[in-house]
């Protein structure tokens, strides 16, 4: 790999940004209440996935982990459909996009 | 490779066929494809063993329907067959939900037959996808909502950390087939290394299974989604998520984990099935609703599954796959009876009350079933926990302890239920049909076949 991209800017720089952006989305599903937040948050941890993947894929020069982002996006826009229509679902029930207010089940 | 197209092609068919139709009539139509996938499971493509790494330059598929996957995948297409006959109460227009729950089962038949994590994620996924759907299937039912919210999230949520796992994984070892990861585990065996990047994969890939397998640290949403969802959906869940990703656990574990690291992740596992079982014993005794009983008693049972995965490949796959032969048929009994008597509304351990003296044979077959998940003799409980135990028992036999007091306890919960149903007066009356009673007897025999005769049962599989 002679004039790749990796020598200006090593791979650990890409695994650090990569966890950087995934644990901003993990503590944003953990801390806030607001349900399309937290599929904003559950989007960019799969983004810092597949930067990651896209990353080691251009590393090493192999092209399956390209192959996996494209799973990934497919599997994500299917995720983001149901969860959106589970959102409405909610908010036609209850007035809100609060997930607080979904206490109901208790023992 | 085969019964799964016809399975898709089923879900197909049953989709666009019943659209007009009310959903009992695509049943029939759903059971047929079904029981065509289950009898082409011995015709099935055969591949290697998963821990059998000799045949270097074997071709890899992204699939193989060994032993094991064909094996798994039978108990599951047979959940499922037992899952739509006896819950097909609802005359809704539109057969999409039988449709979904065709599709969830790809998804699982998947999961069971991975050799390679693509695979495994896109089976997790088609899976989950369904199921979120069918978790809010009720959709004016706010209790129904708030599971499948919750679900939705928890299951994107452990997505997106298993798919970081996997990410760190390929990073270290170059790849995400069977082969690659299993050379990388020899390798840094051999070495004596712990590169940070493969041990943090695996870590994060075992605590995405974890959430699906409701283990331990991470089994917090399973009662309240369990509860709030309806009940097909929730012997569902309880049945065929929980196989699917026990057997994707089996599949994966043995790939990851080489023998120089064995004890390492063996004790982490092990700590974790203990914590799981207690946690779900404890937990189900204090319960008052009969759903998230049956929740906390299948995060028990999941802590016994896990045992199996610790123990030698074979040996633990024919002791997995008579737990959960048994697992699945009592669940579905407990469940259907459940469904039967709560019908009012009640939900309470009192919704069983009066059922020995309006119907006996229901009284009877929900004892045996009783007794099957407690694991007395002569039913498959006791054959399954038996083989898992002895297996287990050299290697770690604190955990064996654990699961024996873990036992003991779920006696206690166990025999709650079976003690309404019997000494109490009251209304709970059972209306069966002859498909019903047909499944139920199936069911039962094998409670008491796989219990009497467990070799016998392991000798099925040397087909």
């Amino acid at each position: 790999m002679g004039n790749s991209i990796f020598d200006q800017l090593p791979i650990s720089q890409y695994i650090y940004l990569c966890c950087v952006l995934f644990a901003i989305g993990l503590f944003g599903v953990l801390y806030r209440r607001n349900a399309i937040v937290l599929l904003m948050c559950i989007e960019l941890m799969l983004n810092a996935v597949n930067l990651l993947f896209a990353a080691f894929s251009s590393y090493m020069g192999d092209s399956n982990g390209q192959v996996f982002v494209f799973f990934i996006m497919v599997v994500a826009a299917a995720e983001a459909a149901v969860g959106l229509a589970i959102l409405v679902m909610m908010y036609r029930n209850t007035r809100s996009t609060d997930v607080s207010l979904m206490d109901k089940l208790k023992g | 490779m085969k019964s799964l197209l016809i399975i898709f092609i089923g879900a197909i068919v049953v989709l666009f066929t019943g659209i007009k139709k009310p959903e009992k009539k695509s049943i029939g139509l759903a059971i047929a494809f079904l029981v065509m996938a289950l009898a082409l499971i011995p015709f099935d493509m055969m591949g290697k063993l998963p821990w059998n790494f000799e045949i270097k330059y074997a071709p890899i598929n992204m699939v193989a329907f060994d032993i094991s996957a064909r094996a798994f995948s039978g108990v599951l297409i047979l959940g499922t067959i037992f899952i739509l006959g006896l819950f097909s109460g609802s005359d809704r227009k539109g057969s999409d939900l039988i449709g979904l729950v065709m599709f969830s089962l790809c998804g699982a038949i998947l999961m069971t037959s991975f050799t390679n994590l693509i695979m495994m994620f896109l089976g997790i996924e088609a899976l989950s996808i369904p199921l979120y759907v069918l978790a809010g299937s009720k959709k004016s039912d706010l209790r129904s909502n708030e599971a499948a919210i919750k679900y939705f999230l928890m299951g994107a949520f452990s997505t997106a950390i298993f798919l970081m796992g996997c990410a760190f994984l390929y990073g270290s070892s170059k790849g995400f087939d069977a082969f690659s990861l299993h050379d990388m585990s020899a390798f840094v065996g051999h070495n004596h290394m712990s590169p940070p990047l493969f041990t943090v994969g695996i870590s994060l890939v075992l605590i995405g299974l974890a959430f699906k397998v409701s283990a331990f640290p991470f089994h917090f949403w399973s009662p309240d989604v369990y509860e709030g969802s309806p009940n097909r959906t929730t012997v569902f869940m309880a049945v065929i998520v929980k196989i699917a990703a026990i057997a994707a656990f089996y599949r994966f574990f043995p790939l990851i984990i080489g023998e120089a690291q064995a004890v390492t992740w063996g004790t982490i596992l092990a700590c974790i099935s203990a914590c799981t079982i207690l946690v779900g014993n404890i937990g189900a005794l204090r319960q008052k609703s009969v759903k998230r009983l049956l929740a906390y008693s299948g995060i028990a049972q999941a802590g016994y599954l896990l045992m199996g995965i610790l123990i030698a490949p074979e040996k633990g796959f024919q002791a997995l796959w008579i737990y959960s032969l048994g697992y699945v048929s009592a669940n579905v009994i407990v469940f259907y009876l459940f469904n039967k008597v709560s019908a009012g509304g009640d939900e309470t351990f009192a919704a069983f009350r009066g059922l020995g003296r309006n119907n006996k044979g229901a009284a009877l077959v929900l004892c045996l079933s009783m007794l099957s998940l407690a694991g007395i003799p002569l039913t498959a409980g006791f054959a399954g926990k038996y083989l898992l135990f002895s297996s287990a028992f050299s290697d770690y036999i604190y955990l064996v302890i654990i699961a024996l007091i873990g036992s003991a306890i779920s006696i206690g919960y166990y025999f709650r239920i079976f003690k309404e149903a019997i000494l109490m007066d009251g209304e709970a009356r059972v209306q069966m049909r002859i498909v019903d009673i047909l499944l139920l007897g199936l069911a039962v025999t094998m409670i008491l076949g796989v219990g009497i005769l467990p070799g016998f049962v392991i000798q099925i599989l040397q087909f």
